[in-house]
C-alpha cells in the first residue's frame, strides 16, 4: 500500500500533539453525550474509540471536525482550536464517515476528482485511478456511475478521498463497515502504512477484530466517558471482546449510580508497524 | 477557476439546467419573436405613413401660411429597438401626435388598445418573463446547492475532507451564475441583436444599451440565485429549501411590487392631467379677449411709432399671432412642464421602491436602459411640440414679413412647405438613461450587497 497521509500545512504550535482533547463535555438538551473526555494523539498514533451506539463516538468525531462546539473543554488539532477555527483545523484532517455519500451521476473516479478539487487538490486521472486502486475499487467499476455502487464500493471511494488528502489526522467513523473481508484487511494495511508515515488516526468502531489489527490504543467509551484504556497488543480478540462487554456493563451500571471512572488516554506508539 | 469548472461539470450532469434552459428559451423566444413581429410591423407602418404625411405636406395646395399651419401633419414616435425586449411604458402611451397651429396635442393611439390576449394577461413581454420566470429558474437551479448535499451526506464528506465553506459557496455561486448567464443572457443578447438588426437602431447606441440592459437582467437573476443559495445553506432538506425559496419569490415578485406601487401612489401621487388642461384652457381664454387683442395692437403700433396698421413695416396679424403663440408656449411649458415633471418624479420614486423588491428595481432599470421609459416618451412629446412650434414660427414669420395691404391675402406655395424639415427625433442618449437609472441600479446593487453580506455568517456556520 503506497500513498501515505502527510500534512502539507504548517503546524501552528510546533510540537503540539496532532489531536488533543481536554475535559471535553457536550450535552444535547438534558442528554449528556460527552463528559470530561481527555485524549491525546501524537503523530503516527492509532487510537480506537470503542463503544455502543450513543456512547459519544460520533459526537467526538464531530467535535474534532468542528461540526459541533464543545460545551466545556478544548479540542485542538495540531494546536488549532477546532471549535473556534474549524476550517483551519479541517485543513489538517481527512475523514471517512460511516456512510460515504457520493454524487450518483458521477463515476467513482469523477467523485474522487471532484472532492479533491473541493479540497484544493489538482488530482489527475492517473493519480485518481491509482488512489482508487489503493482503496480497493476494481478498475471496471471506476467509470460507472456511483449511483450503481454498493455501500462497500462507496466506502472505497471515501477511502480514496481521504488518501488523496495526505492529512496529519485521519478520522474514521466505522471505517470497515460495508467492506468485504479482503477490502477490510487491505484497509487495515493502508491505515497502518499511513500511521507509519506519521499520520495520526482516530477511529470510532464496533469492529473488535480490526481494532486489534490497526489500533495501538483502544478507549472504551460509555456514557460520554472513556471507562477503560486497553493496549490491544496484549489481548487476543476474544479477550478484548470479553473485556469490552464487561466494561460496558460496568459503565452502564456506574453511570446509573453516577460513579463511572474518567479515562485519560495517551498513545505513544508512533510509527507502529503496519 | 478549477473549482468553478468542477461545479459546472457537476451541474451539467443534472438534467435541471437543460430543462430550465429549454423552457426559458421557449418562453423568451415566443415572447421576443412576437414582440419583434409587432415592432417590425409598426416600424414599417411608421416609415410608410411618415413618407405619406411628408408627401401630403409638400403636396398641399398653395394657401395662406396660417392655413398651412392648421393643415398640420401627424408625427410618430420612433421605435426603440430594445422595446422588443422591454416595451416599458410604450404600450400605455400614445405613439403619434398631430402637430397643428395653436395646439399642444396629446399623443394618441396606444399599442395596448389593439393588443392580443397574451399582452392583456400581463405576461406577454420578454421583460415580464425575466421579471417573473427567471427568478424561478434561479431558485430551481440553486435551492438544492447545499440542502441536497446535506440530505445526501456529500456535504459531510466534502467539509470533512478540507473543502472550505467560503470557497465552496463562491465556486457554486459562480458556476450557477455562469449557467444562468448562459441560459438567460445568451437568448436575450440574441433577441436584442436580432431586433436591432431588423427594426433599425439609428441613434439608439444599441450595442452598449443592450449590453448594460442584459447586465441588469443578470444582476436581477443573481439576486434570486443568492437567495436560493442562502436558503439552501441553512435548510435541512432540499424540499424545505425549495418551499422557503418559493415563498420568498411570491413575496418579492408578486406581493412587494403591488405594495410598492401603492406606496408610491401615496408618497408621490400622479398630478391631474385634467386639471392641468383646465388651467391651460382658462389661461389661453383669458389671453384671447377682445380687450387683450386691442391692447396688443396698441402696443405694437406704439413700438413701431405708427398710428395705423398699414403704416407698419410688418404684418400686424403675423406679429400678434407670434406674440399669442409665445404666450401659449409659456403656458404649455409651465402647466404641462409641471405635469410631466410630476410624472417623472413618480417614476423616480418607483425606482427607489426597488429597495422593497428587486423586481420593482429591475422594472424601472430595465425600461430606462431599453429606452422605453417615461422619460423617452416625454422626450418624444416635447420633440413633437418643438417641431410644431418650429412650423408655427416659420409660418407666422412668413406672414409677419410679408405685410398684406388692402385686404390682400398672402398665398404661399411648395417652396415654403419644403422649408419645413421632416420630423426626425433623436432618442435620449444612453448617458441620460444611465443617469436616470442610478436609483433603481443602486437599489439592485444594495440587494446584491445585502445578500452577499448575509452569506458571510451563513457560510461560516455551514455544517453537514
Amino acid at each position: 500500500m503506497a500513498g501515505g497521509m502527510h500534512d502539507d500545512t504548517g503546524d501552528e504550535t510546533g510540537d503540539a500533539p496532532v489531536l488533543a482533547l481536554r475535559g471535553v463535555a457536550k450535552r444535547f438538551g438534558v442528554r449528556v453525550a460527552l463528559e470530561g473526555l481527555d485524549l491525546t494523539l501524537p503523530a503516527g498514533g492509532v487510537y480506537a474509540l470503542l463503544g455502543p451506539n450513543g456512547a459519544g463516538k460520533t459526537t467526538t468525531i464531530n467535535l474534532v471536525l468542528g461540526f459541533l462546539r464543545a460545551d466545556a473543554g478544548a479540542v485542538r488539532v495540531c494546536g488549532i482550536d477546532a471549535g473556534a477555527e474549524p476550517v483551519a483545523a479541517r485543513a489538517r484532517i481527512a475523514y471517512i464517515p460511516e456512510q460515504v455519500a457520493l454524487y450518483p451521476g458521477l463515476s467513482g473516479l469523477e467523485n474522487l476528482r471532484y472532492f479533491a478539487t473541493l479540497a484544493g487538490l489538482d488530482l489527475g486521472r492517473a493519480e485518481a485511478g491509482r488512489l482508487l486502486g489503493q482503496a480497493g475499487l476494481a478498475e471496471e467499476a471506476r467509470g460507472r456511475p456511483a449511483g450503481t455502487y454498493s455501500k462497500g464500493m462507496r466506502q472505497k471511494v471515501g477511502i480514496a478521498v481521504a488518501l488523496a488528502r495526505r492529512a496529519r489526522l485521519l478520522l474514521l467513523d466505522e471505517p470497515t463497515s460495508g467492506l468485504d473481508p479482503a477490502a477490510a484487511a487491505e484497509f487495515s494495511g493502508t491505515v497502518r502504512a499511513a500511521a507509519a508515515r506519521g499520520t495520526a488516526v482516530l477511529m470510532a468502531t464496533h469492529d473488535l477484530y480490526r481494532v486489534r489489527e490497526m489500533a495501538d490504543r483502544v478507549g472504551v467509551l460509555a456514557a460520554g466517558r472513556v471507562v477503560e484504556e486497553i493496549d490491544p497488543a496484549r489481548l487476543d480478540h476474544v479477550a478484548l471482546e470479553r473485556l469490552y462487554i464487561e466494561r460496558l456493563a460496568g459503565a452502564t451500571g456506574a453511570a446509573t449510580t453516577g460513579a463511572a471512572t474518567t479515562g485519560a488516554a495517551t498513545t505513544g506508539a508512533a510509527g507502529a508497524a503496519a | 477557476m478549477r473549482r468553478v469548472a468542477a461545479e459546472l461539470a457537476l451541474a451539467w450532469r443534472d438534467a435541471r439546467p437543460r430543462w430550465i434552459g429549454a423552457v426559458l428559451l421557449l418562453l423568451l423566444g415566443v415572447a421576443g419573436l412576437g414582440a419583434w413581429q409587432g415592432a417590425a410591423r409598426y416600424a414599417a407602418e411608421v416609415e410608410r405613413i411618415t413618407a405619406a404625411e411628408r408627401a401630403r405636406w409638400l403636396g398641399q395646395d398653395a394657401k395662406n401660411p396660417h392655413s398651412a399651419d392648421h393643415y398640420g401633419l401627424w408625427v410618430f414616435r420612433p421605435v426603440a429597438p430594445l422595446a422588443v425586449l422591454d416595451p416599458g411604458t410604450g404600450p400605455y402611451t400614445g405613439r403619434m401626435v398631430r402637430v397643428e397651429a395653436h395646439l399642444f396635442n396629446d399623443a394618441v393611439y396606444r399599442a395596448v388598445q389593439d393588443a392580443g390576449p397574451l399582452t392583456r394577461s400581463g405576461f406577454g413581454s420578454v421583460a415580464d418573463i425575466v421579471g417573473l420566470v427567471v427568478p424561478l429558474a434561479a431558485i430551481l437551479l440553486g435551492f438544492s446547492a447545499f440542502a441536497a448535499d446535506r440530505e445526501r451526506g456529500t456535504l459531510r464528506l466534502a467539509l470533512g475532507n478540507g473543502a472550505r465553506p467560503g470557497r465552496l459557496f463562491a465556486g457554486r455561486f459562480a458556476a450557477l451564475l455562469l449557467a444562468l448567464a448562459a441560459l438567460v443572457g445568451l437568448p436575450l443578447l440574441a433577441l436584442g441583436g436580432f431586433a436591432a438588426a431588423s427594426v433599425g437602431a439609428e441613434g439608439w447606441e444599441v450595442g452598449p444599451r443592450l449590453a448594460v440592459w442584459t447586465l441588469a437582467q443578470l444582476a436581477y437573476a443573481a439576486v434570486f440565485l443568492l437567495i436560493a443559495l442562502l436558503i439552501s445553506l441553512s435548510a435541512r432538506t432540499a424540499r424545505g429549501a425549495l418551499a422557503a425559496a418559493l415563498a420568498v419569490w411570491v413575496g418579492l415578485c408578486v406581493v412587494a411590487p403591488r405594495l410598492a406601487t401603492a406606496g408610491v401612489e401615496v408618497v408621490a401621487p400622479a398630478p391631474s392631467y385634467r386639471e392641468a388642461r383646465a388651467r391651460i384652457d382658462a389661461d389661453l381664454r383669458d389671453h384671447r379677449t377682445a380687450e387683450a387683442s386691442d391692447a396688443q395692437v396698441r402696443a405694437a403700433l406704439a413700438r413701431y411709432g405708427a398710428s395705423d396698421p398699414d403704416e407698419l413695416p410688418v404684418d400686424l396679424r403675423g406679429l400678434t399671432m407670434i406674440e399669442n403663440e409665445h404666450h401659449a408656449y409659456a403656458v404649455y411649458d409651465r402647466e404641462l412642464g409641471t405635469f410631466f415633471a410630476g410624472l417623472a418624479g413618480r417614476e423616480r420614486a418607483f425606482g427607489w421602491a426597488g429597495l422593497l423588491s428587486p423586481r420593482v428595481a429591475l422594472q424601472a432599470l430595465s425600461q430606462t436602459l431599453a429606452g422605453t421609459d417615461f422619460a423617452q416618451h416625454a422626450h418624444f412629446v416635447w420633440a413633437a411640440e418643438a417641431y410644431r412650434r418650429g412650423i408655427s414660427e416659420r409660418m407666422n414669420a412668413e406672414i409677419r414679413d410679408n405685410p398684406q395691404r388692402g385686404g390682400r391675402q398672402l398665398v404661399a406655395g411648395p417652396e415654403l412647405w419644403r422649408a419645413i424639415p421632416p420630423f426626425t427625433p433623436a432618442p435620449l442618449p444612453l448617458a441620460r438613461g444611465l443617469a436616470d437609472a442610478a436609483g433603481p441600479a443602486l437599489a439592485l446593487a444594495l440587494w446584491l450587497a445585502a445578500l452577499a453580506a448575509l452569506s458571510v455568517p451563513l457560510v461560516r456556520r455551514l455544517r453537514p
